[in-house]
């Protein structure tokens, strides 16, 4: 067993090194590197280039790869990282692919791939024996380079002055800006030190591998498994998490050496089967810095005229249904094409409303053609039939990815999706059930008497009746109930959460149905073949989709349709010699990072061009909103059932909440009865917002428990508490920016309605609609928001965006509104509209709320009963009268100095980290 | 993931593989004095570093010809599609091309992925020459080297020369790489004296092969066989040995290399060939042959002093001239199909095993050469005499016709 640990040994440690400049950057920038193979590559290429072509010596080669273009290559990526501060994590995604297709295009520009090279051994290769296992010296620098570097690393971090920075940098950057130290400086240094570790591990690969940039890039995709071991934070963890994976899969070889099923690709599939472990069995993952601030720049929802889309969608159409009249020889290329439009749909479920991100399309391509095959070959069953049963097959495996999805949406669900493409080439492509291991598999056409459907055109035209179905069934979806969960999930998943929709069965549902899409692609595109085999599928062509899926404008089905010609079709009509296509990566890698670094507002469609489209389609201009005053209220007809005045409302019972050593709130008590406002104040910092998150299930406490109408909520998550009748609002507010005023009140209804059964996430019965309606009408009405129903919410003022968190709570069924600073942002007289809003919500429909607030002119307007609290200890409660005379809180909270600031009274604002700080004063006629 | 290395693979386990079959039918006429020949293949890309060689090669072979009179007069026009690393329809778009643009004759395919259109030629009455890259057999295609499949059975024989029992490795990343794993072992019950003791999934992007070679040993195997790319199959040897690995490799003469000659981990190993030794140059066609490519393709010449594959290109264009020369008439595809069905023990001037191709039968070679190392040289065995499966062994791993 000793030489396997040896080996695996010397393996960790060259991943080791990789892992922990991956870890180093995502940590710092929070973004997670998918390029970090590419820049060992792109190392390894250099090493081999100065010493084994110029014969440069290895020493001061490695030290020009490591030395010198490790930290170019490492400023490079900070600048293009600095431009995705706060950019959603797709466009993160697309970037780190973008720089991924520049390097690998780079190097096969340079080098063409298939060429043997082999950079020769340059560290010593005398071997001495111990217990009888042979170590080469070379195995021991190797391992001493690596620990070498890990112990260093982490005592740099530890002790060092720039190590204590890239520390704080992680937890707050902002403060460590204040304390005169640069962010951008310290991450600049982070994303040098972990590209000069990326190059370090190039190098040391080097000489153990065939020189090939696919190849190279893609093994250091073992370095993500070393990463999740150290919690993708803890660099020593990592370093013996990649040691472990590099232990683990020698033995593995050892062990089933001779298997030739499934576990024979154990050994390569084992840092992503840790991978998946983590995500099923962590019990939390730490968001990096740069992660943690949501971007809410709203989407563009803008579409062309209806006539214009509609005569578009008539004349490609048209010339689809045209196409075997002139396609000729590449009448199979149009049919691939076809296939690629449904893919691209499917993504586009995927990425484009939900905004998840799958690198695995091309694996559930696989399964389906496979699944496809061997029931109509094997089984003989109907060839329709066979085409469903594929599409069955693949759902249960894409609920089954989702699991990360909900457990850890975002970078760790794209991590799962790669992995799983991955794994399953490893360990399953060469299963009788998939691919098997002879000859490709048999992929039939339709066969019927009454028509030629095997030939070509006659496939042609199967093909594209079943493209016209999924683009109407994606068309149906976007605008079903479904349609509308996702994307609202993609705008706030917490803000739908708290809304009452279960997410995570959105979230299911979309990868099932995106799954089942794809694995249809896959039936279709091999039978433009009649022919599939597991080299057809391979998964880095998931990240291909996924960046082109990305980088096509407008929505579905143009966008699949753009994406399907460039990736099949620009191809066959292209001129296509090696150096093309290699030029074509690298092109498309720029094209993708400009791209995902673009402002949003300079990836939408110029506005002359929405002019001129607005006019052709015969519409007049859009009018430009201009500010909205806010207008007296108008009467309201209740339709929506009154609160029971007998209902018990809100109880919070001893709740304490500790993060760490810190405690946020310490054994809180309070009542939020109904048919009232209940004020709850404190300074910044106090613990008011994470109570509130503890009443809606965002934060587990470590102690006590909440009640709602008598009825304990603990081990309730937000949906179901929402639905149990406690909504809330944000302080960050949650809105969905790309949806209207209307739509965004309406989904505060409906997503409760939609609920936990996946049957009422995607049909909306006539009764559930007309409930959504007058709900929404209603609170439209409540909330003084009729004149701007139909604005998009982006478009509106911070006061007016309040107003719509507010109404879009009013609109659910709740019995108790936990409202956080619903005036932070307004005038003083929107302030006193708000007031208004607030007594009649609570006059006519009985509700309770209650109500943290800053603006004491507020609180004393609207509010019965208040509680105090600081420093997470409750430390008064009662009426606002008894709040303003109390001398406990006037010393402890309100401070000796009040002074009065253009009459609008505030409570202070005040830093944790500095308890005496008062950054804002309060004051008031009432207070004083 | 790993493309390159996959499609490399795969194109390594195609030389070890048997596939689809298609039809003979009639074929389009070549165009203008020129008679046109298609070549199609994976000469760029992932496959690059083994088929790198069969493009210059198959120039070589084309200019050799005109530079003599062309065929029958005619000059000989190659239209030559590279379709790289593409697994999808581009090879079946660039067949369409070859036949119904460029009119092409007859197309030399070294395209590891043929399966993919070997049926539009067929129904276009096209023969289609296997330059001894995959071995799709059947109607209407031509296998000029030896077939996959029968070298599975002479890497049998060579195993069992070596010792009672043979390891076996193949890449992981491709399905079809493991598929000679149940004719290795079929083989072996039905010669005898030899057993597979051992079957191993190799993973390209491995960069220690400590298992493997450990296995080696434990095992206790005398043979071994890896179904891998060039660099992959190097490494192997090379670790394996430095582990004191005793195993005697069998490698194929198409991944050879000059390092075969220096390295001492290659000494003893065998070596079997699809066609005569390249580098016996006592033989006539030989040297003609390697005198031709010095002449045409002098970049090549290295490759050609080392490795088969030129060779198996130029054996490819042997047998389209040799077909030629038989037609009676116009030079169609149809006639030159019909004159490649009355080779019978046509062995090219001495380039191949004799070749026989019959409607009734499938059109492969089932015989391969062997050679050896030793002492650093290559050493002819078997009297240069081709050694031959019986067909009946391979026929259950041929693809059914269809």
């Amino acid at each position: 067993m000793l030489p396997f640990i040896i080996a695996g040994l010397t393996t960790g440690s060259i991943f080791a090194l990789a892992a922990m400049g991956l870890v180093l950057t995502y940590k710092t920038s929070g973004i997670f590197n998918l390029a970090h193979g590419a820049l060992a590559t792109a190392s390894a290429f250099l090493f081999y280039f100065l010493h084994d072509q110029r014969g440069m010596p290895w020493p001061v080669a490695a030290f020009v790869c490591v030395g010198i273009a490790g930290p170019v290559i490492g400023v490079l990526l900070e600048l293009v990282a600095r431009r995705l501060q706060g950019a959603t994590l797709a466009a993160k995604v697309l970037a780190t692919v973008g720089v991924l297709l520049v390097i690998q295009g780079t190097v096969q520009v340079l080098y063409t791939p298939g060429e043997d090279r082999q950079v020769q051994s340059f560290l010593p290769a005398s071997a001495f024996t111990i217990w009888g296992a042979r170590i080469t010296a070379s195995q021991v620098v190797i391992f001493a380079l690596s620990a070498a570097a890990a112990v260093t690393l982490t005592l740099f971090l530890r002790y060092s002055r720039n190590g204590l920075a890239m520390r704080a940098v992680v937890d707050d950057p902002e403060l460590l800006d204040v304390a005169g130290t640069s962010p951008a400086r310290v991450r600049r240094l982070a994303w040098i030190t972990g590209s000069c570790m990326a190059a370090a591990s190039g190098v040391l690969l080097a000489p153990l591998l065939p020189l090939d940039a696919m190849e190279l890039t893609f093994l250091v995709v073992t370095a993500f498994g070393a990463a999740a071991v150290g919690a993708f934070t803890s660099l020593p963890l990592t370093y013996l998490g990649a040691l472990g994976i590099g232990v683990g899969q020698a033995l593995l070889q050892k062990y089933f050496v001779s298997s030739t099923g499934f576990v024979a690709g154990l050994a390569p599939s084992l840092p992503f089967l840790i991978l998946f472990a983590l995500l099923l069995a962590a019990p939390r993952l730490r968001r990096p810095s740069g992660d943690g601030v949501p971007n809410r720049r709203p989407r563009s929802s803008w579409q062309a005229p209806w006539q214009l889309r509609a005569g578009a969608s008539v004349a490609v159409l048209a010339l689809l249904v045209a196409v075997p009249q002139f396609a000729g020889i590449h009448l199979v290329n149009w049919t691939s094409f076809l296939a690629y439009v449904v893919v691209f749909l499917s993504l586009g479920l995927l990425v484009r409303p939900s905004g998840q991100v799958s690198l695995a399309h091309v694996s559930f391509m696989a399964i389906g053609v496979a699944a496809f095959s061997h029931l109509a070959v094997d089984h003989h069953w109907p060839w329709l039939v066979a085409l469903a049963g594929a599409a069955v097959i693949a759902a249960p495996v894409g609920a089954l990815l989702a699991i990360p999805a909900i457990r850890f949406p975002g970078l760790y669900l794209a991590l799962a999706t790669m992995g799983f493409g991955l794994v399953l080439q490893q360990m399953f492509y060469r299963e009788p059930y998939m691919f098997g291991t002879s000859y490709p598999l048999s992929v039939p056409r339709p066969d019927v008497s009454w028509a030629n459907l095997g030939s070509d055109t006659g496939y042609y035209y199967v093909v594209l009746a079943i493209v016209v179905a999924v683009a109407i069934l994606v068309a149906f979806i976007a605008r079903s109930r479904l349609g509308r969960l996702l994307t609202a999930m993609s705008d706030s998943a917490t803000g739908l959460a708290a809304s009452g929709a279960s997410i995570n069965i959105s979230r299911v549902l979309v990868f099932c149905v995106s799954a089942s899409l794809a694995a249809v692609a896959g039936v279709l595109d091999g039978g433009a073949l009649s022919l599939a085999g597991g080299a057809n599928y391979l998964p880095f062509l998931s990240v291909q989709l996924f960046a082109v899926a990305m980088i096509m404008p407008g929505g579905a089905p143009w966008f699949a349709l753009l994406a399907a010609a460039a990736q099949t079709l620009v191809p066959v009509y292209a001129a296509q010699d090696a150096t093309t296509t290699n030029v074509s990566t690298l092109v498309f890698g720029i094209v993708a990072v400009v791209f995902a670094i673009k402002p949003w507002s300079e990836r939408q469609v110029p506005a002359p061009i929405r002019r001129l489209l607005h006019r052709l389609g015969g519409e007049e201009k859009p009018a430009a909103h201009g500010p909205v005053p806010a207008a007296p209220l108008e009467p309201v007809r209740s339709l929506t059932r009154p609160v029971r005045p007998s209902a018990a409302g809100l109880r919070v019972e001893d709740v304490t909440v500790r993060f760490g050593g810190l405690v946020a709130n310490d054994k809180i008590n309070l009542e939020v009865p109904v048919g009232r406002i209940t004020g709850l104040i404190g300074p910044n910092g106090a613990g008011k917002s994470t109570l509130f998150n503890v009443c809606s299930g965002l934060v587990r406490p470590s102690s006590g428990t909440v009640w709602m109408d008598g009825r304990r909520l603990d081990h309730l998550g937000p949906p179901a508490r929402a639905r149990s009748g406690l909504g809330r609002t944000f302080q960050q507010m949650e809105l969905f920016e790309s949806l209207t005023v209307r739509q965004n009140i309406a989904m505060g209804c409906e997503a409760a309605l939609a609920g936990w059964n996946p049957l009422d996430h995607i049909v909306t019965g006539v009764r559930q609609r007309r409930i959504i309606r007058e709900q929404t009408q209603e609170s439209i009405q409540l909330c003084g928001l009729t004149e701007l129903a139909d604005r998009h919410v982006g478009t509106l003022s911070t006061g007016w965006r309040r107003h719509v968190e507010l109404a879009r709570c009013v609109a659910g069924s709740h019995e108790v509104l936990l409202l956080d600073e619903p005036s932070s942002g307004l005038d003083r007289r929107e302030t006193q509209h708000l007031g208004e809003i607030l007594g009649r919500v609570v006059r006519e429909r009985g509700v309770g709320i209650l109500l943290v607030e800053h603006d004491m002119a507020l609180v004393n307007q609207v509010c019965d009963h208040v509680y105090v609290i600081d420093f997470g200890k409750q430390i008064f409660d009662g009426t606002t009268r008894e709040t303003r005379a109390s001398e406990i809180v006037r010393h402890a909270y309100l401070g000796d100095d009040i002074d009065v600031v253009e009459g609008h009274d505030h409570v202070p604002s005040r830093s944790r980290n500095d308890p005496t700080e008062r950054t804002d004063v309060m004051g008031g006629s009432d207070v004083r | 993931m790993k493309t390159t290395s996959k499609l490399a693979a795969l194109c390594v386990a195609l030389l070890l593989m048997t596939a689809a079959c298609g039809s003979a039918k009639k074929s389009s006429d070549s165009s203008g004095s020129a008679v046109v020949v298609g070549v199609i293949g994976s000469f760029t890309g992932a496959a690059a570093g083994t088929l790198g060689p069969f493009q210059p090669a198959i120039n070589a072979w084309a200019k050799s010809v005109n530079d003599a009179g062309g065929l029958r007069g005619a000059q000989v026009k190659l239209s030559v599609k590279d379709i790289g690393s593409s697994t999808g329809a581009a090879g079946l778009t660039a067949v369409k091309e070859l036949i119904d643009q460029d009119h092409a004759v007859a197309i030399i395919s070294a395209d590891v992925n043929q399966q993919t259109w070997i049926s539009y030629p067929d129904s276009h009455h096209v023969p289609v020459i296997v330059g001894g890259v995959g071995s799709n057999a059947g109607p209407g295609v031509f296998q000029t080297s030896a077939s996959a499949i029968a070298s599975a059975y002479e890497i049998v024989q060579e195993a069992k020369s070596a010792g009672p029992s043979l390891g076996f490795g193949f890449c992981a990343e491709v399905p079809l790489c493991a598929s000679i794993g149940n004719p290795l072992k079929a083989f072996a019950k039905d010669i005898g004296g030899v057993r597979v003791g051992f079957a191993a999934a190799l993973s390209s992007s491995q960069p220690d092969y400590t298992a493997f070679c450990q296995q080696l040993k434990d095992s206790g195997v005398s043979s071994y066989y890896l179904a891998e790319t060039n660099e992959i199959i190097a490494r192997i040897i090379k670790d394996c040995a430095a582990q004191g690995a005793h195993a005697v490799p069998l490698l194929s003469a198409a991944n050879g290399s000059a390092t075969w000659l220096t390295d001492p981990a290659y000494e003893g190993a065998l070596v079997s060939d699809f066609d005569v030794a390249f580098f016996d140059t006592k033989i006539h066609a030989v040297k003609a042959y390697r005198d031709a490519i010095d002449k045409y393709a002098p970049d090549i010449s290295q490759a050609a002093s080392v490795n088969s594959t030129p060779l198996l290109a130029w054996v490819a264009g042997q047998a389209v001239q040799t077909a030629v020369n038989k037609v009676d008439g116009p030079v169609t595809s149809e006639a030159i199909e019909k004159a490649l069905y009355t080779f019978k023990d046509e062995t090219l001037g001495g380039l191949t095993a004799p070749l026989t191709f019959d409607k009734s039968n499938p059109s492969i070679s089932t015989c391969l050469f062997e050679w050896k190392i030793s002492k650093g040289k290559r050493v002819v065995m078997n009297g240069g005499k081709a050694r031959c499966a019986p067909q009946d062994a391979l026929t259950p791993f041929l693809p059914k016709a269809g």
